[in-house]
């Protein structure tokens, strides 16, 4: 509804401008025409004055009398300068277009971030809680069997644990915003990078993990929990789009640059989206038929942290499929 | 009774479903609308519980295709989404009630009972005796005179004429049909109904070719029509 109406509000705009420039353009003919009358007349006044003191004076030497050479010079300065004053005109005008339509645009986006927003983080508060408290309110009402019991249990501790990560996702991106403080010390990336792998492959034991790094430890200065977070993050995403059996590729590099290039082979990235998906709360396609969960703030933490640390990132599509993030120190 | 509940939270739907069952109710779940158009077509439901964001089809889509060709079975969301224009969306959508997460136990639960409740008016079918054109039927004794003869007819074929007479000038859908008459609550791809209606044809019409009485109404059902 709001894009509906953007739309309309844009296409009003546009509308008005192009009369603008329409009644502009008129505007400035109509007076080079009605300028082009007043010199001919004024010309014509003082032919017929000079035509009464010289009846034989010859079309050019009128044309060469002091008077009329300065009357044309004034009007042909007075037509440049309304040329002038139209074509600047324009020229603000559009810059005037263009400025308002970028920062509406901005405005739009960002009105449909925060809904997007509204809509995943409420998806994503409510799921847990509801289940939560189905759960606390069944263990009222009902005698259940032990092992039933057992599994009500679980099931409430994982989405106990499901709100504390998305509550402590929500604090980190706050924190990176406003008040993070990079600890920089020297780390061995190949032994961070070995640690993380082993702790997530524990946790999806689904998908495979390879690693290439070289065999000398790599030492880089840098936030570890910073880093830590950044090689979590991207691997989980490309377990978490997926729809193969998950394989992601850790590659380290020393030269010519640092670089740690994590590639999927997952749902990967469309070219459009490229650019948005570091975005806060961003997510690819409707929040109404969603297939995964989620809040859009795992790549915006990513590229938080990568700023942070004075690196960059680039996203690109991974052959045969998937996505490739390729970050540089 | 039957329940079809469409979620795709995992714990949610596992946990609704043990309640439910603990409350007597046989619940058939899936996590994903294209399922759950499918069951929906498949089988009969006393009542369906929707979540609205679905992968692929969300419960908005669902909830209407639904209303397309059954008014009557209640339906109900249960979703995170909460805010009045959702709700009013999702009544718009033919849904009999709104709940969102995270919602009272029991107050799902008394919503369902009375919605089933509500919802229960199986057709009353007291006729006796019915003419219509130049046929005679008489439901006590089974006897009919038709335009080609006379005809004894069996429990079924009895219940099924009741059932077309009593709505007459309605489409009763094959659905409805197999589960008043042959008691299924999921139905066999059979060509039974389609026989028995050939049968009807046969006994009442004066020339079956071009029935007056007994339409079929492709891909939907079949229509009692009378003047």
């Amino acid at each position: 509804m709001t894009n509906k109406r953007s739309r309309r509000i844009k296409y009003l705009s546009y509308g008005l401008f192009f009369y603008l420039i329409l009644a502009l353009t008129w505007w400035t003919l109509l007076l080079i025409v009605k300028n082009n009358d007043a010199l001919n007349a004024k010309i014509e006044l003082i032919k017929i004055v000079a035509y009464a003191q010289n009846p034989d004076i010859t079309q050019e030497a009128f044309m060469q009398q002091a008077n009329v050479v300065k009357l044309k010079s004034d009007y042909t300065k007075q037509r440049n300068m309304i040329i002038g004053e139209a074509a600047v005109f324009i020229v603000l005008l559009f810059v005037g277009i263009f400025q308002i339509n970028k920062s509406f645009d901005r405005e739009v986006d960002a009105a449909n971030q925060q809904r997007n927003f509204l809509l995943s983080i409420t998806h994503e508060l409510k799921s847990p809680l509801a289940s939560i408290k189905l759960i606390l309110q069944t263990f009222m009402k009902r005698t259940l069997p032990k092992e039933k019991k057992e599994d009500l249990l679980k099931s409430a501790l994982t989405e106990t644990n499901r709100l504390e990560n998305l509550v402590n996702d929500l604090l980190l991106s706050a924190k990176l915003e406003k008040a993070f403080t990079p600890h920089f010390e020297d780390i061995p990336v190949n032994m961070l990078i070995e640690h993380s792998v082993l702790t997530l492959g524990n946790s999806h034991p689904n998908a495979t993990i390879n690693l290439n790094m070289p065999k000398d430890d790599l030492m880089l200065s840098t936030d570890k929990e910073g880093l830590y977070t950044i090689i979590k993050n991207l691997i989980e995403n490309g377990i978490k789009y997926n729809t193969n059996k998950p394989e992601i590729n850790i590659e380290l590099k020393e030269s010519p640059k640092t670089s740690l290039i994590i590639s999927d082979n997952g749902i990967g990235i469309p070219d459009n989206d490229k650019a948005n998906v570091f975005k806060k709360f961003y997510r690819i396609g409707n929040e109404d038929t969603r297939k995964t969960k989620g809040t859009g703030l795992g790549l915006y933490i990513v590229k938080e942290f990568v700023r942070v640390l004075g690196a960059s990132i680039e996203v690109e599509d991974n052959t045969p499929a998937g996505t490739k993030f390729i970050i540089e120190f | 009774m039957r329940i079809l509940l469409v979620e795709d939270e995992e714990n949610i739907r596992k946990v609704v479903k043990l309640n439910l069952e603990m409350d007597d109710y046989e619940v058939i779940t899936t996590d994903n609308g294209k399922d759950a158009m499918k069951y929906f077509q498949e089988q009969h439901f006393d009542l369906i519980i929707l979540d609205i964001m679905l992968p692929e089809i969300s419960g908005l889509q669902i909830c209407e295709q639904i209303r397309l060709t059954d008014t009557e079975t209640p339906i109900i969301f249960l979703t995170a989404k909460d805010s009045p224009p959702d709700r009013v969306a999702g009544l718009k959508k033919g849904a009999d009630d709104y709940l969102a997460k995270p919602f009272n136990l029991e107050e799902l639960q008394l919503r369902i009972k009375k919605l089933i409740s509500r919802s229960q008016k199986t057709p009353k079918l007291d006729i006796e005796y019915y003419e219509f054109g130049k046929n005679k039927v008489n439901f006590s004794t089974f006897d009919a005179k038709g335009v080609n003869g006379d005809i004894t007819l069996t429990k079924k074929e009895a219940m099924l004429l009741k059932l077309l007479i009593e709505r007459k000038n309605e489409v009763v859908s094959r659905q409805q049909i197999l589960q008043f008459v042959w008691g299924y609550d999921v139905y066999p791809s059979t060509r039974t109904i389609d026989n028995f209606i050939l049968s009807f044809r046969k006994y009442f019409e004066e020339n079956p070719k071009e029935p007056q009485f007994f339409k079929s109404v492709r891909g939907i059902g079949y229509k009692f029509l009378e003047q």
